[in-house]
């Protein structure tokens, strides 16, 4: 209800900048292909995303495929998860990709949500993507005790849906026009240690509407 | 609270709701419609009347806003039987804060707050409203209340982060840090910890204050453990032990985290500088700029004895091996370039000679020398290597790489590697101009022979090679400082253009085309690439460099408008909002990023960026509206008359601004207002000069801003004295010019020349000089437009002051009227008639455009000001005397002026208009003759016909569907077209100015012949 936005702790979010998750399109920009050379690791130092690095990652966001958020919404990611925020910085500091996600969920629907990652076309192809989503499923799994991790993604994506399978990601549903009321999502979900019997990952029959979502 | 009982400020919710969910949906009527009910059924009520006023401000009825909102107040303070619930006071909280107002909407929750004691809502609204208005101390106060209230974790670390924040962005001692500590320790004894942000919070409060073995007591204890992820842990105690002069431990530590992540490689760095007690990066971290961190070459360690440093190598030496050797299968890269580290290190000790770390440059080439990092990954390890050795490395690198050819893919990035790093040594410079021609030929070959690998991409993603057209026509722009030959220009524009085409979202292409576009008076095309980048939200402030300088000297004054407004709504918006984010933080019990967003707050307020964006959008204001004097009037109004930008002005020097520009993404010739590598050679210079001149650039930006931020102010002036000395003149009763106007002119007269270099006094004497043709319009320097603002000021002030005594010219004195007249029809008219104007590349139009738009329409001010004044006012009819105005010297001089700066208008307008006349075919003729083949087979032109060639004979089956059917739809000629509709566009927004202008000067001439 209205009101209760305006004093729900205490926070007021301005009524005309509405933090809207549903219009978020999902990025990817790290295709995975076959000629990758197994296990190669570029050396990196992945830490926490901070403010500042939202002035240095221009060369990674000026690539069309990776969308530059308004501030609040960095921010409010940065504010209240920050353990899902993190960036891959290589030698000479320089800005190799990050990921942004949240934790989120009820009961059992308790879960890590990636945002978007992203990987600079520098330092593609060399599985920083699966390094980053790697570690946000860790403080998913070991810190938070969720069940599982999602994510969207353009149906039409094909060489990121085949790179989340090849992670471990099912397609869980798909969400219908989700992208901009134009496009279908993909939700895929993989499944955590918490969630033994795998429930969380068992596909839909139907697919949904994006207002039939939970969290959005 | 209230709501609890099903009541919404005391008034039942099922009434209330129906006007939220109206503004909710953005039914602003209906909403004022059901609030004004409301009200009429509870006209005490201050909930009522707040929510009227919400939805009047979100009307834009601010003023009727306001006054509801006081009213609200006012009730809710009087009535003492009023229920001040927490409803109440965030609601008008918020239309406050909408209103800009934070001052009452915290003066009301104080009131609460006062009213009743300990109540935690209203303390959590009165924590809120500090947090807003960045009070700091004040917030610690409210934190401190809540914790003896509440007794709560989080309510101590608000406090705690309170006093951080007083201590880094306010002015609190360091001594606060004391306090700090003492709250926490006290609660720790009593309490302990729970949240490892608290923790974080804790250790940072004990590092600030250097007591690191404090802190790290703390760290190994019971406290340690809310630390979960083990090498966060270890990377802080590493920082801890480094800090405290430990670093036998503190390698220890850091060899712990390369065990647990091997490929962590500022982990390495920290392990080595531990290992060789190189304190530097410690040291230097609080000083350094955090998004342009320094490239460092040098290295603490003379310190060291032969054999300390001997067995410290070594010791790095054994790690570095063992990292190898669990690592082999999986080919990490970081023990590699941990070997040329530690050559690095060896090097710059004297331990060795350049060999060892080409060698290591060299085996790490082999392994990794085809993936597209590999130049940026050893750019700082070549640093330390000469000239010679550089390019001695470079032959080794291609000897090497011929063994290399198993797999296509690799192959090219080889290739593309040797170029990268090629034009990383710099030495092309000195290259002959058939190698560098044949080089951006092998570019192009090597991109179009690639093409196929990328048959299959999807075409979103990069093309294999993609930058091998960047490079190609960065070799062309380095051709064309070296020939001076236009035609390869024109050719970089054509590869560029020819790579869109194959892919369209290249922005590495775009960028470059905008930079030569804009170089090449083609803005508007160039405006046109720099929109299709789609830079946007924080983009604005670390891309916009490559526009907006340009764009604020140009005729584009709409596109301009439109980047200004833009960006100046991002850095608003984001400052109006960050303090909720960061109490967003503070909610969430993420301390750190509580400081961190205050600080990033300051620091983009702190933009020089944001600093120019306001300044020049104000002076592009004056500068549209400068025909019309009452609408100039009424912008200088609104600019308070120029005063709010003298103090910035004034703060500008003892302000610490920040430079958030990122210019990895900016190509090394590109021109910057300071510095135009195009113009002559730079020995030594072929690849990112940016980090020398960084400095120079920062300081130049600084200069200018605080020059131009006078400007209003000098306008305003020189209005007002012109309009004074007419009166003065030609009123028996004459009011004289104000003593304050006219001193204050002065000093500001005086600063300005200060700014361009000179006393007022010699300054005087280079614009009497320049203007007698004693000396050429070269004494001005590269500031011709600074120099004739000040010109035209002087004049201005001088009208009344009479105090400026030119030196005799011939016997005659000349009035700074016609110094003004002098100045203006001689700068115009050189520049105009520069050979570089009507070839290329066509800087100096910015030049013209600035002359006419700056000084020339300042000074028509000053004239439109005294015509005014000297117009009979109003319906008084001309007195009797009046009729020997025309004839006054004043009026023969503003009579002559009008005539000469109208001349020169007309001039720059016919000249403007023959070149737009000129027709599109002859433009196109010498566009294509220049990329013609000469015979012998050299000269601009290669490129370009050899992806004509490859066209003519694409292989369909082997390139795919998609990439044929793009290189199909290439057209050099419609590119060619573009760019002269691109340059004609320019010269018409021009065009357009210049007669208004003229305009402008008529009717002026036309009220003199009323006087």
């Amino acid at each position: 209800m209205g009101h209760h936005r305006a004093c729900k702790n205490g926070l007021w979010k301005p009524i005309g900048v509405t933090i809207s998750y549903l219009a978020v399109p999902f990025n990817v920009s790290f295709r995975a292909r076959s000629f990758f050379v197994p296990n190669s690791r570029k050396m990196t130092t992945i830490r926490r995303f901070c403010c500042n690095d939202l002035l240095r990652f221009t060369s990674v966001n000026l690539d069309h495929l990776t969308e530059t958020f308004n501030m609040s919404f960095y921010m409010t990611y940065l504010a209240r998860w920050p353990d899902y925020f993190h960036v891959a910085e290589g030698p000479g500091n320089r800005i190799m990709g990050y990921i942004m996600g949240k934790v989120e969920g009820q009961g059992e629907s308790w879960h890590g949500h990636v945002t978007a990652v992203t990987v600079s076309p520098e330092y593609r192809r060399q599985q920083l993507a699966k390094k980053l989503m790697n570690l946000l499923e860790d403080i998913s799994d070991k810190i938070d005790k969720a069940y599982f991790v999602d994510l969207f993604v353009r149906a039409s994506n094909t060489p990121a849906i085949k790179m989340y399978e090849k992670l471990g990601y099912v397609i869980y549903r798909r969400v219908l026009r989700y992208y901009s009321g134009e496009e279908d999502g993909l939700d895929m979900r993989k499944a955590l240690s918490r969630d033994v019997e795998k429930k969380s990952i068992i596909p839909l029959k139907r697919p949904v509407t994006p207002d039939e979502l939970e969290y959005d | 609270m209230a709501s609890k009982f099903g009541l919404a400020g005391g008034i039942p919710e099922r009434r209330v709701r129906p006007i939220w969910d109206a503004i909710d949906s953005r039914q602003f009527k209906n909403a004022l419609k059901q609030s004004t009910a409301l009200l009429a059924k509870y006209p005490n009520s201050p909930y009522a009347l707040a929510l009227k006023a919400l939805v009047l401000e979100r009307m834009g009825k601010c003023d009727e806003s306001l006054s509801v909102s006081l009213q609200a107040k006012d009730l809710l303070y009087q009535n003492d039987s009023t229920l001040m619930d927490d409803l109440t006071l965030s609601t008008l909280q918020i239309v406050f804060q909408r209103l800009d107002r934070l001052d009452l909407a915290t003066s009301c929750y104080e009131y609460a707050c006062g009213k009743y004691h300990n109540n935690m809502d209203h303390m959590m609204g009165l924590f809120n409203c500090y947090v807003r208005e960045y009070s700091f101390v004040k917030q610690q106060q409210t934190a401190i209340k809540m914790y003896k209230h509440a007794g709560e974790e989080r309510f101590l670390l608000w406090a705690v982060c309170s006093i951080q924040l007083q201590v880094l962005c306010g002015n609190g001692g360091e001594k606060l840090l004391l306090l700090a500590e003492g709250l926490l320790k006290k609660h720790v004894a009593s309490h302990s910890l729970h949240e490892p942000e608290a923790l974080i919070v804790y250790i940072s409060i004990l590092e600030q204050q250097a007591k690191y073995g404090d802190a790290l007591e703390i760290l190994s204890g019971t406290l340690g453990s809310l630390l979960v992820i083990e090498v966060d842990k270890l990377r802080i105690q590493g920082r801890l032990l480094a800090r405290q002069g430990d670093y036998t431990a503190a390698a220890q530590i850091y060899k712990k985290v390369l065990e647990l992540s091997p490929d962590d490689w500022e982990c390495f760095l920290h392990y080595l500088g531990c290992l060789l007690e190189d304190d530097s990066s410690w040291c230097n971290a609080a000083s350094s700029d955090p998004i342009h961190p320094q490239k460092s070459v040098d290295c603490k360690f003379s310190h060291l004895t032969d054999e300390v440093f001997n067995s410290r190598i070594s010791e790095a030496s054994t790690s570095v091996k063992k990292l190898h050797a669990d690592t082999s299968v999986n080919l990490i890269r970081c023990p590699y370039l941990a070997n040329l580290e530690i050559e690095r290190r060896k090097l710059l000790y004297g331990k060795n000679n350049n060999d060892e770390l080409m060698e290591a440059v060299l085996e790490y080439f082999l392994s990794f020398g085809h993936l597209a990092c590999f130049t940026s990954d050893v750019e700082d390890f070549l640093l330390v290597l000469s000239l010679d050795k550089k390019t001695e490395l470079l032959e080794r690198l291609k000897s090497s790489s011929t063994s290399h050819s198993t797999e296509s893919i690799k192959e090219l990035g080889w290739f593309i590697t040797l170029k990268k790093i090629q034009e990383l040594i710099g030495n092309t410079y000195k290259l002959p101009v058939d190698e560098l021609e044949r080089s951006a030929v092998q570019m192009s070959e090597m991109y179009c022979k690639s093409l196929p690998l990328s048959k299959d991409l999807d075409p979103q993603e990069s093309i294999h090679g993609e930058e091998l057209l960047s490079m190609a026509s960065n070799v062309l722009v380095q051709l064309f400082w070296r020939t001076s030959n236009y035609g390869y220009f024109m050719e970089a524009i054509m590869v560029l253009e020819f790579g869109l085409t194959v892919r369209r979202h290249a922005w590495q292409y775009k960028v470059l085309l905008v930079h030569l576009y804009s170089h090449l008076g083609a803005l508007p095309l160039a405006y046109e690439w720099y929109k299709a980048l789609d830079v946007k939200n924080i983009l604005m402030e670390t891309v916009s460099h490559h526009i907006l300088p340009q764009m604020l000297v140009s005729s584009l004054w709409v596109e301009s408008n439109n980047l200004l407004r833009d960006y100046l709504r991002f850095m608003d918006d984001h400052l109006r909002e960050s303090a909720d984010l960061t109490f967003l933080a503070y909610r969430h019990r993420n301390y750190s990023k509580v400081i961190e967003f205050v600080q990033f707050k300051e620091r983009l307020q702190r933009s020089s960026q944001y600093l120019v964006a306001r300044v020049e959008s104000s002076i592009l204001q004056l500068k549209q509206n400068a025909d019309n004097i009452e609408e100039e009037e009424s912008v200088l109004e609104n600019l308070k008359c120029g005063v709010h930008f003298l103090e910035l002005s004034n703060e500008i020097g003892s302000k610490s601004v920040t430079f958030n520009e990122d210019w990895q993404s900016r190509p090394w010739w590109t021109p910057t207002p300071d510095k135009n590598y195009l113009l002559g050679p730079f020995a030594g210079i072929s690849y990112c000069p940016k980090e020398n001149l960084m400095k120079e650039r920062e300081a130049s930006i600084l200069g200018v801003v605080e020059r131009k931020s006078l400007l209003p102010r000098l306008i305003y002036l020189s209005i007002q004295t012109a309009s004074a000395c007419v009166k003065e003149n030609f009123e028996v009763n004459g009011s004289i010019c104000d003593p304050k106007v006219l001193s204050e002119l002065k000093y500001l007269l005086d600063r300005y020349a200060k700014m361009l270099g000179f006393s007022l006094r010699d300054a005087i004497e280079v614009v009497s000089g320049v203007s007698s043709g004693l000396n050429s319009s070269e004494a001005f320097g590269a500031d011709m437009v600074g120099w004739l603002n000040f010109a035209v000021f002087l004049n201005a002030w001088n009208l009344s002051s009479h105090e400026v005594v030119l030196p005799d010219v011939n016997g005659c004195r000349p009035s700074t009227w016609q110094v003004v007249n002098t100045l203006l029809k001689k700068c115009i008219l050189e520049v105009r008639s520069m050979e570089s104007l009507v070839c290329y590349p066509q800087l100096d139009l910015s030049v013209l455009v600035q002359l006419v738009t700056e000084p020339l329409a300042w000074h028509t001010l000053v004239m439109q000001s005294c015509v005014r004044s000297s117009l009979p006012s109003g319906k008084k009819k001309k007195r009797s005397g009046s009729a020997d105005h025309s004839t006054s010297p004043l009026s023969q001089d503003i009579r002559g002026s009008v005539q000469s700066t109208s001349g020169v208008v007309e001039e720059v307008a016919k000249w403007l208009g023959h070149h737009i006349k000129k027709s599109e075919d002859e433009k196109l003729d010498a566009i294509f003759s220049s990329l013609e083949a000469n015979g012998r087979g050299e000269g601009p032109g290669q490129v370009f016909r050899l992806l004509g060639t490859l066209i003519s004979s694409l292989n369909e089956a082997e390139l795919g569907d998609r990439i044929s059917q793009a290189m199909k739809s290439w057209s050099p000629v419609d590119v060619a077209r573009k760019f002269v509709a691109g340059q004609r566009a320019g010269l018409s927004a021009f065009l357009r100015i210049c007669e208004s202008k003229i305009k402008s000067l008529q009717a002026l001439k036309q009220q003199m012949a009323q006087v």
